[in-house]
């Protein structure tokens, strides 16, 4: 793997000019329908909606593009629940969420980055907002409210039953133009690089559209989808991190996925082929809840756990490590364990499922007489899965704007709080995208620009390939391959055949790309085309940086590498896709302005998975 | 032991379509021990292995409300419904059509939106208020889980038997005033709002209660509104249409 010096700096397009684009329509090869905004937000979810709010009371004029059904796209859409974790209740200024942040990811982020969200989070207070716009969150048995924790070692409460498209619908009545079902295929810029705005395919009737921009904000979630191994949506593609990539932003933390056990399989997979293993059914009980769970031999494996660092199950982290544990150790399912899965116990589920988030026991267990009308097992097999991705790019801390002027990145999740940094990047874009907005001119972009995006997205739908291929095919064709060698347990062997079937992918399965029905009209297999090349740079350089990090810090589990050393891994592992096709990875050091590393070093719990979980009793 | 399933689904281009089709696709479901297979795996099956089909979907599991379509006449989600042998699968009905199974959803969207159903007070809400557990529990909850799936306009009588699209915001949104009605933080006045969106439209049919997936009883909670402004003496002496259209 070529490692060049990190390289930062953001690279033009090749073809930019300096011209106004003040060209007569009928000469245009592609037309397109033209908008103006100062704020264009792409994706409508939990982080465009905050974005989005702070635009429309700041006085500038927004848009909202969204790929799919406004308020119920991506993982923001799902309505899953929720489970929403906020520190606006918390005493102080917010900060003091951030010690815990830092422990929860074990060290890696960045923690300025994490300081400014806390303080925004506790500012901009979304729980709140979610119930101004008239969701009602989830109450106690006895009716009160989850908001309150001044527990100064988890300053945030997980309010459940958040609903983003209550948010939606207020935004909308307020006045913010929602323009869904319409897929953001590039951004284009100025000749200074500063970002001018975005194209877009209504994916409905396949018109194009040019969104002319002083400031474009990011927020389009993940690529979990690309991984075939997620109870998340199959919005979460990865375009916008695509479109980092492709303009030469390099991208961190790529190799750490949010991981749970939430599928029952087969039922809950798309079972045709074994290794199809998307949430398509019901979903289980995550883990986080690990007294639910039992390993192959039927024990409840978090019970009488004799080292009291990790028989704790309010900790995710160490959930998922000691479940990680069994499977290594060979409890996992079934019997030859192939399945790297674990059991779920119904009849414990059924005690508390009331409480749990809707997602879990709505259509698992209260509905699915009504629903589908079937009875579940006792013992049900759950395989785990990604629920959402890493791979972001370097950001002003306090403001999220990246390395391209103008641009912001609302598409960072951290573990189990997403939605917590989604309210708090789209934030804090918002604010500043505002102010920047109102300080600045329309930026010129290069015409030029426009009609090469718009070649080939057109391309993909008239492409006529001698030997084609179904972009669903593709899609699968890397959904098994990064299943195979990137689930939760890795080691080098598998990664590097994964790399390699996802390099043959890119190299001969993309070019015979064909979409076979011709229509433009919400053209499925079209969109899935356009999808297809973000998704592959996603798992190529997810790949990369888990072969680079030899270590195993969760949620990037290593059998070869099973110790966490935070000696020599407190670092952010860059990735970034070069002009020429290749790649270049670098690393930096976490930057740890608050906390320093060697106190981080004391404070995480260590972690070895060659060491299989003991008990005070077998 | 796998079955196969007869699955008869509409298929409309309106680009390139003069009318629409029926197509009838076989799909096989590999383990039919484990319990019935959903129209929506169907469709996935159909659009990966058979040939390119539209229909909407999210979550796969209930929640999100995209995947609504007609299942044998009846809307509801396809994700949740269940397939035994032979079955028609159609866009909801009442909706313009995209294509295939996918509808645009804008007239109804509208109506949600309208509803206006943020809680309405002028005491700053500074932190989340504690509520009476039985109300959030039993009414509360299922208000909360609608998914705006749209099934239940689907089915409603007032507007496809009866069109009066006009002058009735629909059971959905009609649902979403209730829940503001019962909420103890709110202050608007719900029980004008909901009779000037129509509640006296409302025929009492039942037939969204019996598709909603959120369990919303709203057949009863359309009844209650229309019961409390009538005793504000907000119903008509005859029942001649509402003054006003939908704004």
């Amino acid at each position: 793997m070529a490692t060049a010096g990190l390289a930062l700096s953001t690279a033009l397009p090749g073809c930019a000019k300096d011209t106004d684009a003040t060209v007569a329509s009928d000469s245009r090869a592609r037309s397109y329908i033209t908008h103006d905004t100062d704020v264009l937000v792409v994706g409508g979810g939990i982080a465009g909606m905050a974005a989005a709010r702070q635009a429309l009371v700041g006085g500038a004029t927004v848009l909202v593009v969204d790929k799919a059904r406004a308020g119920h796209s991506g993982n923001s859409g799902l309505s899953w629940g929720h489970c929403f974790g906020t520190n606006e209740g918390a005493d102080g200024d917010g900060s003091s969420l951030v010690p815990a942040m830092v422990a929860d990811t074990q060290g890696m982020i960045d923690q300025d980055f994490v300081l400014a969200i806390a303080q925004g989070l506790h500012e901009s207070k979304p729980a709140r907002l979610g119930e101004q716009c008239g969701t009602i969150l989830q109450r106690g048995d006895d009716g009160k409210a989850q908001y309150n924790a001044n527990d100064a070692a988890l300053p945030v409460t997980c309010v459940l039953e958040y609903r983003p498209y209550r948010v939606a619908r207020q935004l909308m009545r307020a006045g913010v133009p929602f323009i869904d079902n319409t897929m953001v295929i590039d951004i284009v810029r100025a000749a200074d690089g500063h970002v001018a705005g975005a194209v877009g395919i209504d994916l409905k009737s396949g018109d194009a559209h040019l969104f002319r921009a002083k400031t474009v904000i990011m927020a389009t979630g993940g690529y979990h989808w690309a991984s075939g191994i997620t109870a998340g949506s199959p919005e979460s593609t990865g375009q916008g991190q695509a479109i980092y990539m492709r303009h030469g932003l390099s991208l961190k933390d790529m190799e750490f996925f949010a991981v749970d056990f939430e599928t029952i399989r087969p039922y809950g997979t798309m079972a045709k082929e074994k290794d199809q293993v998307e949430i398509a059914g019901f979903a289980a009980i995550n883990a986080n809840a690990g007294m639910f769970a039992r390993n192959k031999s039927g024990k409840f494996f978090t019970e009488g756990l004799a080292s009291s660092d990790v028989d704790n199950t309010d900790s995710f982290q160490a959930v998922i490590i000691t479940a990680a544990k069994e499977i290594i150790h060979g409890n996992g399912t079934p019997g030859d364990g192939s399945n790297n899965g674990l059991y779920l116990d119904l009849d414990r589920v059924t005690a508390v499922s009331h409480m749990l988030p809707a997602y879990y026991y709505s259509g698992y267990l209260r509905d699915s007489e009504w629903g589908l009308g079937y009875q579940q097992p006792k013992d049900v097999e759950m395989l785990c899965d990604y629920y959402s991705s890493g791979g972001w790019p370097s950001t002003k801390p306090g403001t999220c704007e990246t390395e391209i002027t103008g641009l912001y990145s609302a598409t960072m999740t951290v573990s189990e709080w997403g939605t917590t940094f989604a309210a708090g990047q789209g934030y804090l874009a918002g604010k500043d995208a505002v102010q920047k907005a109102k300080s600045m001119d329309f930026p010129g972009f290069a015409e030029t620009d426009v009609q090469d995006i718009l070649n080939k997205a057109f391309g993909m739908l008239e492409a006529a390939p001698s030997d084609p291929v179904r972009p669903i095919d593709i899609h699968r064709n890397m959904q098994r391959a990064f299943y195979k060698g990137m689930n939760l347990i890795r080691e080098e062997q598998g990664m590097q055949a994964t790399l390699d079937e996802l390099l043959r992918i890119q190299e001969e399965d993309l070019p015979r790309m064909n979409v076979p029905v011709k229509s433009k009209q919400f053209n499925v297999d079209w969109r899935m085309a356009m999808e297809a090349e973000g998704m592959l740079l996603c798992l190529i350089g997810t790949t990369q940086a888990a072969l680079y990090r030899k270590e195993t810090r969760p949620f990037h589990i290593r059998t070869d590498y099973p110790v966490m050393d935070n000696a020599n891994w407190l670092v952010h592992v860059w990735v970034k896709l070069n002009g020429d096709g290749t790649w270049s990875i670098d690393t930096t050091p976490v930057n740890d302005s608050i906390i320093p590393a060697a106190q981080i070093n004391e404070m995480l719990p260590p972690v070895d998975m060659s060491v299989p979980n003991t008990y005070k009793t077998q | 032991m796998a079955e196969t399933y007869n699955i008869k689904v509409f298929r409309f281009d309106p680009s390139i379509d003069e009318t629409s089709s029926f197509k009838i696709y076989e799909v096989p479901n590999e383990f039919p021990d484990m319990g019935p297979m959903s129209a929506l795996k169907a469709l996935r099956y159909i659009h990966e292995y058979i040939e390119p089909i539209s229909f909407e979907f999210n979550c796969r599991v209930g929640t999100c409300g995209r995947c609504a379509i007609m299942f044998d006449g009846v809307p509801r989600l396809a994700c949740w419904a269940p397939l035994s042998g032979e079955h028609t699968l159609e866009p909801l009905k009442g909706f313009p059509i995209v294509k295939d199974l996918v509808v645009d959803i804008d007239k109804v969207r509208i109506r949600f939106i309208e509803s206006d159903t943020s809680i309405k007070t002028l005491a700053p809400i500074d932190k989340l208020p504690d509520i009476d557990g039985k109300l959030w529990w039993d009414e509360l909850q299922y208000l909360n889980a609608c998914r705006e799936c749209m099934a239940c306009y689907a089915t409603c009588t007032a507007l496809q038997m009866d069109n009066k699209w006009e002058s009735f915001i629909g059971p959905g949104a009609m649902a979403q005033i209730y829940m503001r009605s019962i909420d103890t933080e709110d202050r608007a006045d719900r029980v004008s709002q909901a009779a000037f969106s129509g509640a006296f439209e409302c025929v009492q049919c039942g037939n969204c209660t019996a598709v909603c997936p959120a369990h919303i009883p709203i057949t009863a909670d359309i009844g209650k509104l229309q019961d409390q402004a009538a005793a504000r003496g907000l119903k008509p002496a005859d029942t001649t249409a509402p003054n006003w259209p939908l704004a």
